[in-house]
């Protein structure tokens, strides 16, 4: 008992010692990350779920095996899987908060790791001006960003975690690798090339067939995976990827490369790609690792530096081999991974160098500027992402008004809504979902007082899931009480709709538009009406009472007839 | 080294000036005044201290502002060449205390190598070719000379230095890079307390123009600029270094970015000298000077960046590639550089600068045409001098040329009043180039404010038909005439000087309209034509019935 107390008070009086132990490098280190962390949580708390994660959300339900295992496009997502369904689970997913905040976890505890890694390395300086870009990295917003990629981040910082374990060079440090290793793979396949960096580490050393269970356990799992499932799935490989991989690994290798020392942010004025800096950086980057080796000597290199190389290789090469449109070397989702191989090369190169303190300093300084760089691109998407998640709130909370109309196979699309759901969104699945889980989207009341962009998004559904159109109708409809004459001379006209309208063209010629809740615009767009056309409008009933209002712009004179004012 | 041997670099030195001279007067004589040079020319009136102290696109301007008014005042504004011939003396002088500064550090030869390389700078073409650089060359040439006089280290010296950066600072604020570079010198040579005086009096003066007028111009900084200004600062570095070499000038079967190169180069140039640097360990301290200047220099323009305001313009080359030389001497400072290092040298130079002349003809010949139009238009305006409004601004519209709003008819009629014209007298315009009567033809248009007025069909007098359908021209009688349109509309425009074309397009009369169009009379006795494109008929009436 008296023991247990003791060891209660001890926790905490440990953790003060370890603080009042730390170097300034390191509590500037823990800031710093704190502060990211906080940056981070506020920008997300302004998204909601996006793309991959409706997948998550809607097509896997339920508990079987195939559910985990099944991949995702060409990944073996089970961890990340099962994270998500547990926060589903637990919190529903009427807020994506609980998803952020795991997401944020995640980065923050990689980043940890990465920061350990070099520190052991190279001081706690440097490990500090090596991170801190990549604590802003807005060149991968889409990691960072984005609590799908909880998987990228998780199997990242576990690929780091495996490698600092091996450092150990005992039993417990290499069954926390294999554990870490095998999280990482059922993360994600950026673990893979951290399971080759481990495999030529352990290679190197004489016990190399006794420990050689921390690679060949993972490694099994994820073979069995791969014969069960994974061959059948999806992949871009092809003899042209192979042929011309050269290339990509070189732009993937100079695009992390810029992106790490902020020289990929593109400015409004001036276009940029991460390979214009990044190529003469690169070709700089190799004279210094072949001048170091050269001096220090092969031997005189720890066996660590070969083993990260092969990662940083390994992971271009196998991203280069399965390339497609989304999948180019500059894409900003590889360069967080790229990066942080990166930093883990340059540690092992200055391993024991001695540095001048004027250099650390000089280091410091562009990692700083490298930051701000990379924060300003953060800042910049995150404005624009947190568009599209008013965007995506307004548009399903249309849908969901439209419950009683709209065709189960509906599907959300950019066209339809003005976001991309990457097909996935369709209306039986998605108010399956919300009947078990509760939804993101607007309330009816919380509708009418969104944004512009929300607001349009929500009339473009509308208008599609209704299924909205203009219909050739009888010209005697259009004559008599209920009927008003508009002229149009090249203003817009807005013309109130209940549930249904008659238009006849005198002699316009119009572009037809409706809103509901937009206010600046007529965002859903209903065609043309020609001289001496009549057109009939039909607006079903739904689950909101908001008015319509119909715009015809053009030249020329309409009749509009309201027959339930005529009847 | 013999008396005359020592004193032909210094002959060759006058040479290349003179000839850089002579070229860029040949070639500025022959170009027009550009955007900003209207500013100074129509829109500072007077010698009041806000026309001399109000700022020209965030840069204090008063000594620019009045070297404008001397000249305009004493040579008029009915030929350029005065204003180029001043622009272009400020800049071979900037090239010539280069000259003296860098021969302190590398020597003669490699001193008259970068000199020349500067003379012949083709490739920073907007600078070289436009009067209205004067505004950077002078400060250039200031703040050379100031760091010259700072070097003497005497009382006398810092005085020099003193009047020389306020000069230069009056001129433009690129005179800041040479006060940060002097207050940098000065920090690490802890001689602050003995000799700030020197960076003090200009920057507070600098400061007191901010606050007074300064401060209230329009500015494009933003939080994104400065995070974002390192990545700009090392473009512009690459920007430079390409058109030193001679490696920013555009090919005519594929685009150049003078960052293919510039990067590549820098990155390499910054390994170099760091592993330089790192070796030889001492360095004096204006090498960090004159780093603070460059530095100084792009990180100005980078948290002001904008659309017209990127890395890669020509404008910018000029006085990037002046101080990239300046850093270069510092760094190869006491080097002893042998023969064929300097024949090496004078090889690169003599290639480089054959690559930027051949920009600076590019940009010459691309930028001829629009003299002509630019003649045409004000030629134009001084016709209609007794009719046209006062607020008409001149635009791409009306006068095919972009002038962003610096030319506007009550301003532009004063001056030449005044200062005379370099536009086309009416008398020019029938034998100008087609491109120019078009111009002249649209300005007069707006001048006279031509537009198509409807009246009812009993106000036009006996009518004639026009031969329809089709495009039919008819002469119009002075004072104008009126069109009656038949049972279907017909487009109507008109030309005065133009042969090729009806430039001014006056508008749709539709099916049984009758409209005016009425042409006052102005400077010019030439007729104009109106053409009416339809396929219904069309007859054209006096302006006002006979009796």
């Amino acid at each position: 008992m008296e023991a247990s107390a003791q060891k209660r008070g001890a926790a905490p009086a440990g953790l003060i010692e370890r603080v009042r132990r730390a170097g300034p490098g390191t509590l500037l280190f823990v800031a710093a990350l704190l502060i990211a962390a906080a940056f981070l949580l506020d920008w997300l708390s302004q998204l909601t779920f996006w793309r991959d994660e409706w997948a998550f959300i809607l097509d896997r339900r339920g508990s079987s095996l195939d559910v985990y295992l099944q991949p995702f496009v060409e990944q073996l997502l089970a961890v990340p899987l099962a994270v998500y369904k547990l926060l589903i689970a637990a919190f529903g997913i009427e807020s994506p908060l609980p998803f952020q905040i795991a997401h944020t976890a995640a980065f923050v505890a990689t980043m940890a790791v990465v920061f350990v890694y070099v520190r052991r390395r190279v001081g706690e300086w440097l490990a500090l001006a090596a991170v801190l870009p990549m604590l802003f990295f807005g060149p991968s917003w889409d990691d960072i960003l984005f609590p799908f990629q909880i998987s990228l981040i998780a199997a990242l910082g576990c690929g780091v975690g495996a490698l600092l374990a091996l450092d150990r060079e005992d039993r417990r440090g290499d069954l926390i690798a294999m554990v870490l290793l095998t999280i990482g793979l059922f993360s994600q396949h950026v673990a893979i090339p951290f399971v080759a960096a481990a495999a030529l580490d352990i290679a190197f050393t004489r016990e190399r067939w006794r420990r050689a269970y921390v690679i060949v356990i993972p490694a099994a799992l994820w073979l069995l995976w791969y014969a069960g499932w994974g061959r059948e799935a999806q992949n871009f490989v092809s003899v042209h990827n192979f042929a011309t991989e050269i290339g990509y690994v070189g732009d993937g290798l100079a695009s992390s490369l810029s992106s790490l020392v902020g020289l990929a942010v593109p400015r409004d004025e001036m276009a940029l790609t991460p390979v214009d800096w990044g190529r003469p950086l690169l070709v700089i980057a190799i004279g210094f690792g072949i001048w170091r080796v050269a001096s220090a000597g092969v031997g005189a290199m720890p066996r660590r530096l070969w083993a990260v190389i092969a990662a940083q290789l390994s992971f271009w090469t196998l991203t280069g081999l399965n390339a497609a449109f989304f999948g180019q070397a500059t894409s900003g989702r590889y360069q967080l991974v790229g990066a942080v191989l990166w930093v883990m090369i340059a540690a092992e190169l200055l391993r024991g160098m001695r540095i001048a303190r004027g250099v650390v300093i000089a280091v410091l300084a562009v990692s700083a500027l490298s930051a701000l760089a990379n924060f300003a691109l953060l800042r910049q998407t995150a404005g624009g992402l947190a568009e599209i998640a008013e965007q995506q709130r307004g548009g399903l909370a249309a849908l969901e008004l439209t419950r009683d109309e709209v065709a189960s196979g509906f599907t959300l699309t950019e066209e339809n809504s003005g976001v991309d759901y990457l097909g996935i969104v369709d209306a039986a699945s998605w108010f399956s979902a919300i009947d078990a889980y509760g939804t993101p989207a607007y309330t009816p009341a919380e509708l009418a007082q969104a944004p512009e962009v929300a607001r349009q998004a929500a009339d473009r559904v509308f208008a599609a899931a209704l299924e909205i159109h203009t219909a050739p109708a009888d010209p005697a409809a259009a004559a008599g009480a209920g009927c008003a004459r508009i002229a149009l001379d090249d203003a817009p006209a807005a013309i109130p709709v209940g549930s249904e309208l008659i238009l006849r063209s005198v002699d316009a010629e119009a572009e037809l538009a409706l809103r509901r809740y937009a206010s600046a615009s007529f965002p859903a767009e209903l065609g043309a009406i020609k001289p001496g056309q009549t057109l009939a409008l039909t607006i079903p009933a739904d689950g909101s009472r908001q008015p319509w209002q119909l715009a015809a712009s053009g030249t020329g004179t309409l009749v509009a007839c309201d027959p339930e004012a005529a009847g | 080294m013999t008396p005359a041997r020592e004193r032909l670099p210094v002959a060759l030195l006058a040479l290349a000036a003179a000839c850089s001279t002579a070229l860029l007067v040949v070639l500025g004589a022959r170009l027009y005044f550009y955007i900003d040079d209207w500013d100074l020319l129509l829109h500072r009136p007077g010698w009041t201290a806000d026309a001399l102290l109000e700022p020209h696109q965030g840069h204090p301007s008063m000594a620019l502002v009045a070297a404008y008014k001397l000249l305009q005042s004493s040579f008029g504004m009915d030929s350029i060449t005065p204003f180029t011939i001043a622009a272009t003396l400020a800049f071979a002088a900037s090239a010539i205390v280069l000259f003296f500064w860098l021969r302190r550090r590398v020597g003669d030869w490699l001193a008259l190598a970068g000199a020349v390389s500067i003379l012949f700078l083709g490739s920073a073409y907007e600078d070289l070719l436009i009067p209205f650089q004067l505004g950077f060359f002078a400060p250039m040439a200031l703040g050379i000379g100031a760091l010259l006089a700072f070097e003497r280290e005497d009382r006398a010296g810092d005085a020099w230095a003193c009047a020389l950066l306020v000069a230069a600072l009056a001129f433009q604020s690129l005179g800041l890079i040479f006060v940060v570079a002097i207050a940098v010198v000065l920090a690490l040579q802890r001689r602050l307390r003995t000799r700030a005086w020197v960076v003090l009096v200009p920057a507070a003066l600098y400061a007191l123009w901010y606050v007074g007028w300064g401060r209230d111009d329009p500015s494009q900084l933003s939080f994104d600029n400065l995070a974002t200004a390192p990545g700009f600062i090392l473009d512009g570095f690459a920007n430079s270094v390409s058109a030193l070499l001679g490696l920013a000038t555009n090919r005519d079967e594929a685009p150049v970015s003078p960052f293919d190169w510039g990067r590549p180069l820098l990155v390499l140039a910054l390994v170099v000298a760091g592993i330089w640097v790192w070796r030889r360990r001492q360095f004096s301290v204006w090498l960090w000077g004159m780093v603070a200047a460059g530095v100084t220099f792009w990180f100005l323009i980078a948290i002001n960046a904008s659309e017209f305001r990127s890395a890669d313009l020509s404008r910018y080359r000029y006085v990037g590639a002046i101080v990239v030389l300046m850093i270069v001497a510092e760094l190869l400072r006491g080097v002893r550089v042998g023969t064929a290092g300097i024949v090496a040298t004078f090889a690169v130079v003599a290639i480089a600068t054959l690559s930027n002349l051949s920009a600076l003809h590019q940009d010459y010949a691309a930028r001829l045409p629009s003299t002509a139009v630019i003649a045409g238009g004000l030629g134009a305006l001084d016709i209609a001098r007794d009719v046209a409004d006062p607020a008409l601004v001149l635009d791409q519209d009306n006068s095919d040329f972009a002038y962003y709003g610096l030319i506007d008819a009550g301003s532009y009629l004063a001056a030449s009043a005044a200062y005379g014209s370099l536009g086309y007298s009416a008398d020019e315009l029938p034998a100008a180039p087609e491109r120019a009567r078009v111009a002249a033809d649209k300005v007069l248009g707006a001048a006279l404010g031509l537009r198509l007025q409807p009246i009812s069909a009993s106000a036009a007098g006996a009518c004639e038909p026009v031969a329809m359908p089709g495009p039919e021209s008819v002469p119009v009688p002075r004072g104008g005439t009126a069109i009656r349109v038949g049972e279907k509309p017909v487009r109507v425009s008109v030309r005065r000087y133009t042969e090729d074309e009806f430039p001014v397009e006056l508008g749709r009369l539709d099916a049984g309209q009758t409209a005016a169009l009425a042409i006052p009379g102005d400077g010019s006795s030439q007729d104009w034509w109106m053409q009416l494109d339809g396929q219904g008929s069309a007859q054209v009436c006096p302006l006002e019935p006979r009796a």
